[in-house]
């Protein structure tokens, strides 16, 4: 039955693609084929029985068939409706081996639908392929001149930052899933109002199953004297928050920054206070750089290897607390070698470079709409077991072909 | 009494001098400016072994405000850019996110063209952001054109040493600019090509510009589609605004 509505829907999606009716609807997406190889640093940890039965294997690979639609459809001027659906074939490592000892199964991490409405559907699933969609934009939006009301599965996207954003607290996203641009949405209401033409004022609510666990927030948007400026203020699941961002410039310098602090409302909890600053300068000959620095509360001070473990692509983090460790820095060169070719180099390490991840990135435009990206994320870490040596612990290559329409 | 009445005659003479090439450059940049447009441009990036086409819309008011949604190719589709006095914003439709680009970015290649942000939003500007000085005449591709040399004044937004303009004596059209960096090295070279009527003037419908040290490449502009004083409603030029265009 789910395969048929599947069916159904990507006919009435290309049908409405091949109408040339203009204005009314409007259709985009892509296709990626994305492969994962994985790699596991055996030596890093003393003989154990996980290592020695290969339950870790040193090196695994992944594979991933990745669609997404993104449909909008606008009957007059003042309304819109959006759907978001991203279908993704897995085949490989994850799918056809069991989880680790007491973690859950790469099925169940994946048919998690936190919103209110469980808009995720595994169609099927084998030893070998598994078939997922989930529909995380779906919502309906009433406009005038003066006035924006969104209702429904849709991002509420507060940040201003570059890497960091403590101000977004109805989606925070995980920086390691590079290929989700989009970012999960939540189930939400959204009002936002235009007093004049340089502010905003804003008002969203995201209630969960469990009403404690809502997160509803006031944003006031504005630009001063060139810089971009919001302070907002709310609830976040049982703590009170109130945060502030801007984005500016010192000079040719970009200087943007965003800063929350949580204040519980139960003696129990924690409070926290989360900041993330960011400059960046592109340089006359082309070359772009950027460094931010993290300040977590929360976050490990002296970080040990299963708050580095938790880093990874399935994670989804919390906002107020969005990185294991106490203090991060970030720093990033890119360059584009020709207008088809980029190169870009990032290390997210904390200061006592006990912890580092490298990421290099190239990314190649074979055609038009057809672009190649080669992606890796390798994890390096002060060895506990051994000597105190910083060594390389995991890593994974991501070699992905992306063609949009 | 004599020397001083030379001198004034002089004088004046470079004054006025002076004021005929700033007047042929307010006569050019009016015939393409207007107090506002609204148009349909495609840009065509040309290297030795491949080209790469991009389809855009664009709006602007005065060389204050401007706006381009680009349209095409499917990757890049419904991202828009907002120039608004001396900033700019980049909305990222995928993640629905408005960025603040950095002042430094002004200066950089726009979407890999050999066109810069500069020239595509227009920041600074050729009449008010220089000094214009009247070199002589010259005929470029058959077209008989004043020949201006700008410099820029010493706290504009320019990123150029000089640019050399060449302009039809006969409609004032923009026959060639040449951009030249701060040791007097020819940069990049625009043609305006292909005059036709756009939006009810006689203007090039298409510009080339090509970088001199690099044979081979050059970016294509064409004007599709071009329209003067076409009234946006307040409001347009904002970063509210950006998210609904389409």
């Amino acid at each position: 039955m789910r395969l048929r509505i599947f069916s159904f829907l990507l006919c009435l999606t290309f049908l409405l693609k091949g109408q040339e009716e203009p204005k009314k609807t409007d259709l985009k997406g892509y296709v990626k084929l994305l492969g994962s190889f994985n790699s596991f640093n055996k030596d890093y940890f003393p003989p154990n029985p996980f290592i020695a039965d290969d339950i870790i294997p040193a090196s695994s690979q992944d594979y991933q068939i990745h669609n997404r639609f993104d449909f909008k459809y606008y009957p007059n001027s003042k309304l819109t409706f959006g759907v978001g659906m991203r279908n993704r074939l897995f085949w490989g490592y994850q799918v056809e081996n069991p989880p680790l000892p007491g973690q859950p199964s790469f099925y169940q991490l994946l048919d998690e639908d936190n919103g209110l409405v469980d808009l995720s559907f595994l169609y099927f699933e084998s030893d070998v392929v598994l078939l997922h969609t989930v529909f995380d934009r779906l919502w309906g939006q009433w406009e005038n001149s003066q006035w924006m009301v969104r209702l429904g599965r849709q991002r509420i996207n507060w940040g201003v930052n570059t890497v960091w954003n403590p101000n977004d607290i109805f989606n925070q996203y995980n920086y390691f899933d590079f290929d989700y641009e989009e970012r999960p949405g939540s189930d939400a209401l959204r009002v936002q109002y235009f007093p004049n033409f340089k502010s905003t004022l804003e008002f969203g609510f995201a209630p969960a199953q469990d009403l404690k666990e809502s997160v509803g927030a006031v944003l006031y948007k504005t630009n001063y004297k060139k810089y971009d400026l919001q302070f907002l203020a709310g609830y976040y699941q049982q703590d009170l928050t109130a945060g502030l961002g801007w984005a500016g410039n010192i000079g040719q310098l970009g200087f943007k920054g965003e800063a929350n602090y949580y204040l519980p409302l139960e003696e129990s909890r924690d409070t926290n206070f989360i900041a993330s600053i960011s400059l960046d300068y592109q340089f006359g000959f082309g070359l772009y750089t950027q460094a931010s620095y993290l300040y977590n509360g929360l976050g490990a001070e002296d970080p040990d290897l299963l708050s580095f473990l938790s880093l990874n692509t399935t994670q989804v983090q919390d906002a107020k607390n969005i990185f294991p460790f106490r203090h991060t820095l970030f720093t990033q060169v890119g360059y584009n070698i020709t207008p088809l070719f980029r190169a870009d180099a990032a290390v997210m390490f904390t200061p006592d470079l006990k912890n580092i991840i490298v990421f290099p990135t190239l990314t190649y435009s074979l055609l038009s709409n057809l672009d190649a990206l080669l992606v890796a994320q390798y994890f390096i870490s002060q060895n506990p077991f051994e000597n105190d040596n910083v060594e390389w612990l995991s890593g994974v290559i991501f070699g992905r072909l992306k063609y949009s329409f | 009494m004599n020397k001083l009445f030379l001198a004034t005659i002089l004088l004046w003479a470079g004054f006025s001098q002076a004021q005929d090439a700033t007047e042929i450059i307010r006569r050019s940049e009016e015939k393409l400016r207007g107090e506002s447009s609204t148009g349909v441009m495609e840009m065509t990036i040309e290297r030795p072994t491949w080209s790469r086409t991009m389809k855009m819309k664009t709006w602007s008011k005065g060389t204050e405000y401007s706006m381009i949604l680009v349209t095409e190719p499917a990757r890049d589709k419904g991202t828009v850019f907002l120039k608004r006095e001396t900033e700019i914003w980049n909305w990222v439709p995928s993640v629905e996110r408005t960025v603040k680009l950095p002042p430094s970015m002004m200066s950089q290649s726009w979407m890999g063209s050999d066109f810069t942000n500069d020239d595509l939003v227009q920041e600074s500007s050729i009449l008010k952001d220089y000094t214009h000085e009247l070199l002589g005449e010259e005929t470029i591709r058959g077209f008989k054109c004043h020949k201006i040399k700008l410099t820029p004044k010493p706290d504009a937004p320019v990123v150029w040493g000089k640019v050399i303009s060449y302009i039809s004596k006969e409609e004032y059209l923009q026959i060639q600019t040449e951009f030249y960096d701060e040791d007097d090295e020819l940069i990049n070279t625009m043609e305006g090509m292909d005059i036709k009527e756009l939006g009810g003037r006689r203007l090039p419908s298409k510009l080339v510009m090509t970088p001199a040290d690099e044979p081979g490449n050059r970016t294509i502009m064409r004007y599709l589609d071009l329209e003067f004083d076409t009234q946006q409603p307040e409001g347009f030029y904002t970063t509210q605004n950006m998210k609904r265009l389409r």
